[in-house]
């Protein structure tokens, strides 16, 4: 928006996280004043490999003279064809933008990534973060896995804070059993590979700063935008009419996944 | 008695066995005692045991009538859905978003009300009915047509193959209104019995047992009527037995219909012990799968349908725990082995044997 | 307009073509505004982008290029901006202006030089102006392009300049639209000038620029209704296009789809062999195109060229160590041929997975298949397409031919018509099954080749294809080669017209179930063979 973008595509693979997210993002951009018509929503199934026509459809809707842009929740596989076929009818990073948030260096190190450079993706890590803690977890895991051209990416940076705060939880619980543990951990911080902290919120969520990386060409990313300080997570949005009431809260005595604020009670998954 | 007689009468005994014992060790030992069956463990035999009676399904119209459907996962996963549409329903309010009609992928999909197709879910036996007529009622359109046009061999093959992936297609679609690629899942209860409760997992396990030896019993005593000779006449010399003035088609279809049912039954059962159904069960490869357990433990033969299942399922679990880089090793090497040198399969070993 | 001076001495250097060689002094300018790009915030390095530029040095570019790929690095041990490249955990350094080489570093002896699009933009057009001046008719033609797609006063203005002495067409007709479109937002007769300019024209600048010219209020009702106009004509001339580039991504699916099935049409049609392991065949013809890039690292056109021979050799081997392994145990016996084949398939698979990798391969598309032909403004079809389409009919009347005119065409159609007949007048028939699934197999390593141009390289690449790859085949009739041309075209047109208005899943699951009806009606295909036939 800040750069402009008037109309939007929300491209996704069928299934519940892009659902979700096109979701949400419906929800925001209607009440950033943004017109149905400006919004193309398009689902595809696992694997899709033929992108010809929509392609050719994001082509048309983009050429309508107003800046527009994709916001990408394409899974895995699907991505190759998408950005081969983007590249060959002629969409540049500078036309149409594809900002994609499901497509990290693991999964560029199968592409050929000369025709996708400048197409955004916004994730919490990026192998490519400048931070000493970040190159000491570069150097551990290719002595680990003896190959100097396999990469990290966020989920392995995701799991790196998990364990961490899980052992900083055992420790504080002196105990390894699940309850034990579950009250312990809220409100554990440990440091993250950018620079740093995550902790752990009461809703099972964690902080964590955004980034917004554009794609280089040798398989990278290049942060081009990152929010100041780490985002609380949150665990229902504050867009959606159906989630707007809900909240998480996983301390005694609520312990509650889904706490409708109204009816003041916990729908389920509570105990 | 030859082998084959006394098999029989082991098969009777184990599944009775099976069905009385396997409770009783779930249930009565204390947990730590090493006669006691965790219930994972009797779900996972109870799943073996659907497997067994899905492969005497697909046996029944291969290794009988000679049709080799690869929409056999396709039958398996419609009788799935049609439970795991009941168990949905029962959820109740008690889903994520607390709607006490619909299920929670509709509320996240912004459905206003249940759609048609789900009506009437919230009851088990129509549930249940369901998912045994609609498997049949597909094999019944499908069969009906090829059957009419005579096709049969490798285009029977691949057009039910075909017909497997049309449906997983669209059920993988979310607006199909089966939950898309998450399926159905996230269970509470069966005839307000909690699902997770060793007690009904063990009732279920004995429900299967005792459904396998009934469609065992039933087919077996179907094949061994004027009938089921007819239908091998048919497998065996297809024109012979038209010219001999037989309705070669309605004999097929009957037998088609007669072994989606049972599909559709093994799929029933199944769902409520792992508690999901989605649309990966339709992939085409379960429909060749189901096929090795019937080549490998012999086909033109219930017995074998059953014990392959068995020991391929186990195996599975056994080499892709252990070993996950050479399950499809094995699995391939197997295809190759069986087709090559044991045409007759595991229990055709046995057979030559008492030829001998 | 002290800026719009500098950009006249600017533009001035570049069309005299002012090149002076490099000085001690300038040398030394040159390499402190490079060092200082690296603290440098946005506009400031604006402003050192275009001095460089306005420097007219010939080494400017070669660091603009290394900045807009993102090969720019402040190598901390020197505090010097220097071109760094990754090869594994360590960076191999040089020189930004010599080229020289430096000492390698480590991850964290460098620090990457920030840029993102607007910055590459930037790059872009400040090479684009030294474009103008170039002799290649294509370099000036997209230098205009890069400059209309940014156009600032300063370009336009150069643009102007640059009218008068351009002599190709139509690098003048996209100057005079980019200079039509820049004066739509001027006033009086220029405006009306410039909606002359552009009646009827549908490239997407200039419709762009029509709609935000009809959002302005200040407009007379004959310039509203000539732009109006205009918008409407061009849109009923994109319907056109868009149908037509419907047909043409129909036909693009069809050849893919012919590729894949022509192959199975042979062992499947001629020998009633049911080969489920065709769509690993095809795998690894796309495996042979991605290890003949690794072997000749640099050269991906060439590895492409060379890799369509070594893929029909390589996957022709392969089928034929399967038809004397496997496949004739099993002749006669299609359902258990079915069932050995499906175990080599899975066989295949966990092979490529345990012995390459499990994760998906880059092959690289080389230059000459990126990008698309622009027919006309809005319709554009992509190269590697055409490509594929081209290919897939050669493949077709090549195999048609070695049919019809070798000795082993003969053979083969003899022993598919009659085999004991053909045994009895003296072919080997052993010998021609196995020439003739190597064949086929050879021809499934073709289409893998191409399917790597298009998807993912991976060990599940060939499951994808070999359900519709059957259905191709039954639908055009059995044993008819021209009958899987015909089904495999209109399959895929078929499909490309269904799915713009049902979207991609349903218009294939429509097609299934059509394809299923058609076959229960009549199972022998479009094109039934005639003459006697012996059943599978």
């Amino acid at each position: 928006m800040e750069q402009g973008v008037q109309r939007w595509v929300l491209a996704g693979t069928d299934y519940v996280y892009p659902r979700t997210t096109n979701k949400i993002l419906q929800a925001y951009l209607t009440q950033k004043g943004v017109a149905e018509d400006d919004m193309l929503v398009n689902y595809t199934p696992f694997g899709h490999s033929d992108w010809q026509s929509i392609v050719a459809e994001i082509k048309r809707f983009g050429s309508s003279g107003r800046k527009t842009a994709v916001v990408s929740t394409v899974n895995g596989d699907a991505n190759v064809p998408f950005y081969k076929e983007l590249a060959n009818q002629g969409i540049s990073a500078g036309d149409i933008p594809v900002i994609a948030f499901s497509v990290g260096e693991e999964e560029l190190s199968g592409i050929d990534t000369a025709p996708l450079v400048g197409h955004l993706a916004a994730w919490n890590y990026f192998m490519s973060v400048e931070e000493d803690s970040n190159f000491d977890f570069i150097d551990e895991w290719l002595a680990f896995i003896g190959d100097d051209e396999r990469v990290t990416n966020d989920p392995m940076e995701a799991h790196y804070i998990g364990f961490n705060m899980w052992a900083a939880a055992v420790e504080a619980a002196g105990s390894t059993t699940p309850d034990a543990v579950r009250d312990a951990i809220i409100g554990v911080s440990v440091p993250n590979l950018s620079g740093g902290t995550a902790t752990m919120l009461p809703n099972h969520h964690i902080t964590k700063p955004v980034l917004i990386g554009e794609i280089l060409d040798d398989g990278q990313f290049q942060v081009v935008w990152e929010t100041p300080e780490a985002v609380a997570g949150d665990a229902w949005s504050d867009y959606l009419p159906g989630s707007k009431d809900l909240e998480a809260d996983w301390r005694a005595p609520r312990r509650c996944g889904n706490y409708s604020r109204s009816e003041e009670r916990c729908l389920a998954g509570g105990e | 008695m030859n082998v084959e007689g006394r098999l029989h009468y082991v098969t009777v005994f184990v599944l009775i066995g099976a069905a009385l014992l396997v409770p009783a060790a779930s249930l009565l030992p204390a947990p730590e005692s090493p006669l006691a069956l965790s219930s994972y463990s009797v779900s996972l035999l109870g799943k073996y045991l659907c497997y067994a009676l899905l492969a005497l399904a697909l046996d029944l119209a291969w290794g009988y009538a000679g049709l080799l459907s690869l929409g056999h996962a396709a039958f398996f996963a419609l009788g799935g859905y049609a439970i795991g549409m009941y168990l949905m329903r029962q959820i109740g309010a008690r889903g994520v978003y607390g709607d006490p009609v619909l299920p929670d992928f509709m509320v996240f999909l912004d459905w206003q009300e249940l759609p048609w197709f789900w009506w009437g879910f919230d009851s088990f036996p129509f549930a249940l009915s369901m998912a045994l007529l609609v498997p049949a009622a597909l094999a019944l359109v499908f069969g009906w047509l090829a059957f009419r046009s005579r096709v049969s061999g490798v285009y029977f093959s691949i057009m039910s193959q075909a017909l497997t992936y049309a449906l997983m297609l669209a059920f993988f679609r979310n607006e199909f209104g089966f939950g898309g690629n998450n399926g159905l899942t996230d269970f509470k209860d069966i005839l307000g019995f909690d699902l997770q409760s060793a007690g009904v997992r063990a009732t279920l396990f004995s429900v299967t047992a005792m459904c396998l030896l009934g469609a065992y019993l039933i087919s077996r005593g179907i094949l061994s009527t004027r009938f089921g000779t007819v239908v091998r006449a048919l497998r065996d010399g297809e024109e012979r037995t038209r010219f001999l003035g037989y309705s070669v088609a309605s004999y097929k279809l009957t037998v088609f219909v007669i072994s989606a049912l049972l599909a559709g039954l093994a799929g029933a059962l199944y769902v409520p012990q792992v508690g999901i159904i989605n649309p990966g069960e339709f992939q085409p490869i379960n429909s060749i799968e189901i096929a090795t357990w019937v080549a490998v433990g012999g086909r033109g033969s219930l017995l074998g349908a059953m014990l392959g299942a068995c020991v391929i399922a186990a195996a599975k679990t056994l080499l892709t725990a252990q070993f996950p880089e050479l399950w499809l090793f094995f699995l391939g090497a197997l295809f190759l082995l069986v087709t090559l040198h044991l045409p007759r399969g595991l229990l055709g070993l046995l057979r030559g044997n008492d030829r001998a | 307009m002290r800026f719009a001076a500098a950009g006249r001495v600017l533009i001035l250097c570049l069309l005299l073509g002012v090149l002076a060689s490099p000085t001690v002094a300038e040398d030394a300018a040159l390499r402190e505004r490079v060092n200082a790009l690296f603290e440098a915030d946005d506009q400031r390095r604006r402003e050192l982008l275009r001095e460089m530029a306005a420097s007219g040095d010939e080494r400017v570019p070669a660091v603009f290029a290394a900045l807009a790929r993102g090969a720019l690095y402040l190598d901390r041990r020197s505090d010097d901006v220097v071109v760094a490249e990754r090869s594994g955990a360590r960076y191999e350094v040089r020189d930004v202006l010599t080229g020289n080489e430096l000492p390698g570093a480590g991850r964290r002896d460098v620090r990457r030089l920030r840029v993102d699009n607007r910055l590459r933009e930037e790059l872009a057009s400040l090479t684009a102006l030294r474009g103008l001046v170039s002799e290649d008719v294509g370099e000036r033609r997209s230098a205009v392009r890069t400059i209309a797609a940014a156009p600032s006063t300063l370009a336009l203005e150069t643009l102007r300049g640059h009218l008068a002495r351009e002599t190709d067409a139509s690098v003048r007709d996209e100057i005079e639209l980019t200079l039509a479109i820049g004066a739509l937002s001027g006033n009086g007769s220029a405006v009306s000038d410039a909606l002359a300019t552009l009646e009827g024209r549908s490239e997407a600048r200039v419709r762009a620029a029509l709609t935000t010219f009809l959002e302005r209020n200040d407009l007379d009702s004959a310039q509203r209704e000539a732009a109006q106009a205009s918008l409407r004509k061009a849109q009923s001339r994109l319907r056109w296009l868009a149908r037509l580039e419907a047909l043409f991504f129909g036909l693009s699916l069809g050849s893919v789809l012919l590729l894949c099935a022509i192959g199975l049409s042979i062992t499947f049609g001629v020998m009633g062999v049911i080969n489920m392991a065709h769509g690993e065949l095809i795998m690894l013809g796309a495996y042979a195109s991605w290890g003949a890039q690794q072997l000749l690292p640099g050269q991906p056109g060439l590895a492409l060229l060379l890799s369509i021979p070594a893929a029909f050799l390589f996957c022709g081997f392969v089928g034929l160590l399967l038809e004397r392994g496997v496949i004739r145990h099993l002749y006669g016996r299609p359902l258990e041929t079915l069932l050995a084949t499906f175990g080599i398939s899975l066989i295949l698979q966990q092979a490529v997975r345990s012995l390459v990798s499990p994760l998906n391969r880059s092959v690289v598309t080389p230059s000459w298949l990126s990008g698309a032909w622009e027919i006309a403004p809005g319709l554009a079809l992509t190269y590697n397409r055409i490509a594929i389409l081209l290919f897939s009919l050669i493949t077709f009347a090549l195999l048609l031919a070695l049919l019809r005119f070798t000795r082993l065409g003969l053979e083969l159609r003899a022993v598919a018509q009659n085999r004991a007949m053909a045994r009895a007048l003296g072919v080997r028939s052993g010998r021609v099954d196995a020439m003739t699934f190597a064949l086929g197999s050879g021809v499934a390593g073709l289409a893998g080749v191409a399917l790597s141009q298009l998807t993912n390289v991976g060990p599940n690449l060939g499951q994808a294809y070999i359900i519709d790859s059957f259905l191709v085949v039954v639908f055009g009739g059995v044993g008819n080669l021209w009958g899987t041309l015909v089904a495999a075209f209109s399959l895929g047109v078929a499909n490309k017209l269904l799915e713009p208005a049902a979207g991609a899943v349903l218009a294939k699951i429509l097609l299934l179930v059509g394809l299923i009806l058609f076959l229960q009606r009549r199972p022998q295909g479009l094109f039934p063979r005639s003459g006697r036939q012996d059943t599978l």
